[in-house]
C-alpha cells in the first residue's frame, strides 16, 4: 500500500510524458472533411521540412517575384521575375540564367516571366505576360526561337498576355492567356494557333436569366458581360493528361481535361474537390467564400494537389477526387504560407514558392502522409491486397479516416469476404462497391432462404385454408342444429 | 347456465368480429374503393357518410411518421443523410404544413367560388390521396434496403408513382366534394396556390413584426429597469 502511494506520482507523471511520446505531433489546423462535410480533426500528413532563402542559394541574386516552378526529371526549374534559377533535387543552385542572347547576338535581360514549363528532353519555355510572347530555350540554354503572338481568327483586337503554360509530349503547347475567355490556347508545335481547348461554359441563373428578358438595351449595356470563368494555372499529369485552375467559378474550379476538352474529373462518390467546404459568406478582415485554386500539381499514381490562394492551403486529393489531407493554412510560422504561388511534387516532397516570405518551403511527409501515399500508390495499380496493409496503417494513426475504410473494405471485397467488406465500405461511405458487396450477400441470403420460406409460406396458406374450411363446416353444422 | 355463458361469449366474439369488419372496412376496402372508382367514391364519402375522418387523421400522423422514419430507416446506399443531424419536429412538419396550408387555402378559395366542400372534406379528400402515396412509400423504403444501385431505380419510381396517383386523386376528390367541372378545379387549384402563398407571406409578415414588437418590449423593460432600479 505504502509503495503503491509512492508509485501513484510517478505514474501520474508517466501519463502525462505519455501523449508528447507519439511520433507525430498534431500540428494546429490539421483536419479533413467527413462524408458528412463536417470538418474533423486529423494528423498531419506533411511537416514542414525546410525553408530556402536568398542565402542557401550561393549565386542567385534575389528570391523576390517568385513566379513559378517545374520539376523536370533532375532538375526544379524556379522562375521569378528577372531570373530562372535551376536546381538539382537536393535544392542545390545549379545555374542561374538572367540574360539571354537573341538572333542578332544582343544581350537581353530576362525579365517579365510569369510561366515555365519543361518538355521531356530538357528544352524549356518561358511565358511572359508583358511582353506577350513564349521564350523557347533548347537544354543547353540558348534561345530557339521567340514564339509571339498567334494569329487566332476573331480575336485580332485581345490582347494576348500568356501566363501559364504546358507543353505535352507531341510539343504541343498548352497556354493560359489572361482574358482569353475562350478558353486554353493550344499552340501547334511550330507556335501557330490551332485551337481553343476546354472551354469553360458561363453559367447563369434562372433569376438573371429572367431579368434579362426584361431589361433594356440601355440595361443591358450597364450590366457586367457575361463571360466564361478565366483558367488560372494547368500541368500535364502523367497519363498526358491536362489539370486546369479555374477562377472564381461556381463548383467546378478544378478540371482534368481529356484530349478532346471534356473534364473527366467526375466523383462518383463524395463532392467534386472545390477546396474548402465549409468557409465563411461573409466577413471583415477574413478570407470568404470558396477557395480559389490557383496552382495544381500531380503525381505519378494520381495524387493530385491544388493551392488554395484564399486561404493558403494546399489539397490534396487522390484519383477519383476523394480528398486525402489538407496542410498549411495562413500565417508566419513555418509550415503555414504569406503569399504562396505554385506548388509542385518534388519526389514525395512538396514544393511551394513564397513570394511574399521570398522563400521556397519544401514540405516532408509523416509517417501517416507516407502511408497514404504508399496506400494510393497501391490501389493505382489495382494491387488492393498491399493497398489494404497501408490503410491500416493510416488507421493507425488516424481512425476518422474514411477513405482508408473504403480502400480496407475494397480489398476485403477482393478476398471475397463479402460481409467484413459491406461494414468497411459502410464506414468508408463507398456506396459504389458497397453495392457490389450486398449484392454478393443479397444473392448468398436469398439461396438459402428463398426455398424455406416460400414452402414455409405455401405451408402456411394451406394450413389457413384448412382451418377456415373445418370452421365453416362447423359453424354450418351449428346453424344446422338451431 | 352453460347457454347463456356461451351466448355472451359469441356475442362479445361478434362485437369484436363487428369492430375489425368496421377497421378492416375503414382502413382497407374503402381506400381500395376509393381508388378503384374515385368519383363515385368520394361521392359516397360526402353524401352517404362512408369512410372515416378518424382513418384521415391516422394517415395524416402516420404521413408525418414516415419522413422521419425514411430519415433514419432509408438504405444505406441512397441514404445520405446525417444522422446525427435528425430533427424530427421538421421533418414532421415538412408534411404537416403544407398540408394544412393547402386546407386553409383551399377553403377559403371555394367558399367565395361556391364550392361545395367543407373543410372536413378537403382533409378527407388528400387524406385518402395520400394513402396510396403512404403505402407505396413504405414500400420503396423496405426496397431501398434489399435492392442494389443498379436496380435502385425500382424504389425511386415506385415513389415517382406515388406522388403523381396523389395529386391527380387530390384532384379528381376536390372537383367531386366542390361539385366543380374541369375547367373550375384547374382554376380553384390555381388560385389556391396563389392563395397559399399569400398566407404564406402575412404569416412571415406576422412572425417578423411579433419578433419586433417582442424585442421593442424587452429593451423598453431593460431601460427602464436600468434608469430606475
Amino acid at each position: 500500500m505504502k509503495h503503491l502511494r509512492r508509485l501513484l506520482p510517478l505514474f501520474l507523471v508517466f501519463l502525462l510524458i505519455m501523449p508528447a511520446s507519439a511520433d507525430v505531433a498534431l500540428a494546429p489546423g490539421s483536419y479533413l472533411y467527413s462524408p458528412y462535410q463536417d470538418a474533423v480533426a486529423s494528423v498531419p500528413a506533411y511537416e514542414h521540412h525546410r525553408s530556402i532563402y536568398l542565402k542557401d542559394l550561393r549565386g542567385a541574386e534575389s528570391l523576390a517575384n517568385l513566379k513559378d516552378a517545374w520539376v523536370a526529371d533532375d532538375r526544379i526549374f524556379v522562375l521569378r521575375d528577372g531570373e530562372l534559377l535551376i536546381l538539382d533535387l537536393n535544392f542545390n543552385l545549379v545555374r542561374s540564367i538572367r540574360t539571354y542572347l537573341d538572333k542578332e547576338g544582343k544581350e537581353h535581360r530576362l525579365s517579365g516571366g510569369n510561366g515555365i514549363a519543361v518538355c521531356k528532353d530538357g528544352d524549356y519555355y518561358i511565358a511572359r505576360s508583358i511582353q506577350g510572347d513564349i521564350l523557347h530555350f533548347s537544354s543547353d540554354h540558348k534561345l530557339v526561337r521567340v514564339i509571339g503572338r498567334p494569329r487566332i481568327p476573331g480575336f485580332e483586337n485581345v490582347a494576348y498576355k500568356p501566363i501559364k503554360l504546358a507543353v505535352d509530349e507531341a510539343k504541343r503547347i498548352y497556354v493560359v492567356a489572361q482574358g482569353m475567355y475562350e478558353g486554353i490556347v493550344e499552340l501547334s508545335p511550330d507556335g501557330e494557333f490551332s485551337r481553343f481547348y476546354g472551354v469553360n461554359r458561363v453559367k447563369f441563373s434562372f433569376a438573371q436569366f429572367f431579368w434579362r428578358i426584361f431589361a433594356t438595351r440601355e440595361q443591358l449595356q450597364r450590366q457586367q458581360l457575361w463571360l466564361p470563368t478565366d483558367f488560372t494555372n494547368l500541368c500535364i499529369d502523367s497519363r498526358g493528361f491536362i489539370f486546369a485552375t479555374i477562377q472564381d467559378s461556381q463548383g467546378e474550379i478544378i478540371k482534368r481535361l481529356n484530349a478532346k476538352g471534356e473534364n473527366i474529373l467526375r466523383p462518383i462518390e463524395g463532392n467534386y474537390p472545390e477546396g474548402d467546404v465549409l468557409f465563411n459568406p461573409s466577413g471583415v478582415g477574413i478570407p470568404t467564400g470558396p477557395s480559389a485554386f490557383i496552382a495544381v500539381d500531380s503525381n505519378p499514381y494520381g495524387v493530385f494537389i491544388a493551392l488554395d490562394q484564399k486561404r493558403n492551403r494546399i489539397f490534396a486529393y487522390n484519383e477519383d477526387g476523394r480528398p486525402l489531407y489538407i496542410i498549411g493554412g495562413p500565417g508566419q510560422h513555418e509550415g503555414l504560407f504569406r503569399n504562396p504561388v505554385d506548388l509542385d511534387f518534388v519526389g514525395e516532397y512538396i514544393m511551394v514558392l513564397d513570394a511574399l516570405s521570398q522563400s521556397i518551403d519544401i514540405y516532408a511527409p509523416t509517417a501517416y502522409g507516407q502511408a497514404i501515399h504508399n496506400a494510393v500508390r497501391q490501389q493505382y495499380v489495382f494491387n488492393y491486397e498491399e493497398a489494404a496493409k497501408h490503410w491500416r496503417r493510416t488507421l493507425d494513426f488516424n481512425h476518422n479516416f474514411t477513405l482508408a475504410y473504403s480502400g480496407i473494405g475494397r480489398s476485403l471485397l477482393r478476398a471475397g469476404q463479402y460481409d467484413q467488406a459491406m461494414e468497411y465500405l459502410r464506414m468508408g461511405s463507398d456506396r459504389e462497391y458497397y453495392s457490389k458487396a450486398f449484392e454478393k450477400v443479397r444473392d448468398r441470403e436469398l439461396k438459402i432462404w428463398l426455398m424455406p420460406v416460400l414452402l414455409g409460406l405455401i405451408v402456411l396458406s394451406a394450413l389457413v385454408k384448412i382451418f377456415k374450411w373445418q370452421r365453416k363446416k362447423r359453424s354450418g353444422k351449428g346453424e344446422a342444429h338451431t | 347456465m352453460s347457454e347463456v355463458h356461451t351466448n355472451n361469449k359469441t356475442r362479445a366474439d361478434s362485437a369484436l368480429m363487428n369492430l375489425l369488419g368496421r377497421f378492416k372496412n375503414d382502413f382497407w376496402s374503402f381506400p381500395l374503393y376509393i381508388l378503384g372508382r374515385p368519383f363515385k367514391g368520394f361521392d359516397e364519402m360526402k353524401y352517404e357518410g362512408r369512410g372515416s375522418l378518424g382513418f384521415a387523421i391516422v394517415i395524416f400522423f402516420l404521413s408525418a411518421l414516415m419522413n422521419i422514419v425514411e430519415f433514419v430507416y432509408c438504405g444505406f446506399l441512397v441514404n445520405y443523410n446525417n444522422p446525427y443531424q435528425i430533427n424530427s419536429l421538421f421533418l414532421a412538419l415538412v408534411t404537416i404544413f403544407p398540408v394544412l396550408l393547402f386546407m386553409v387555402a383551399n377553403w377559403s378559395v371555394t367558399t367565395l367560388l361556391e364550392g361545395k366542400g367543407r373543410m372536413k372534406d378537403i382533409f378527407m379528400v388528400m387524406m385518402y390521396a395520400m394513402f396510396p402515396f403512404l403505402l407505396l412509400r413504405l414500400i420503396s423504403l423496405v426496397l431501398t434496403n434489399v435492392l442494389t444501385l443498379d436496380e435502385m431505380m425500382i424504389s425511386s419510381t415506385l415513389t415517382g408513382i406515388g406522388s403523381v396517383l396523389f395529386f391527380v386523386y387530390t384532384f379528381i376528390g376536390l372537383v367531386v366534394v366542390h361539385e366543380y367541372g374541369l375547367g373550375a378545379g384547374v382554376g380553384s387549384i390555381l388560385l389556391t396556390l396563389i392563395a397559399m402563398m399569400i398566407i404564406v407571406f402575412i404569416l412571415m409578415l406576422f412572425f417578423t413584426l411579433v419578433a419586433d414588437l417582442v424585442d421593442f418590449v424587452t429593451v423598453f423593460g431593460r431601460e427602464l429597469m436600468l434608469k430606475y432600479f
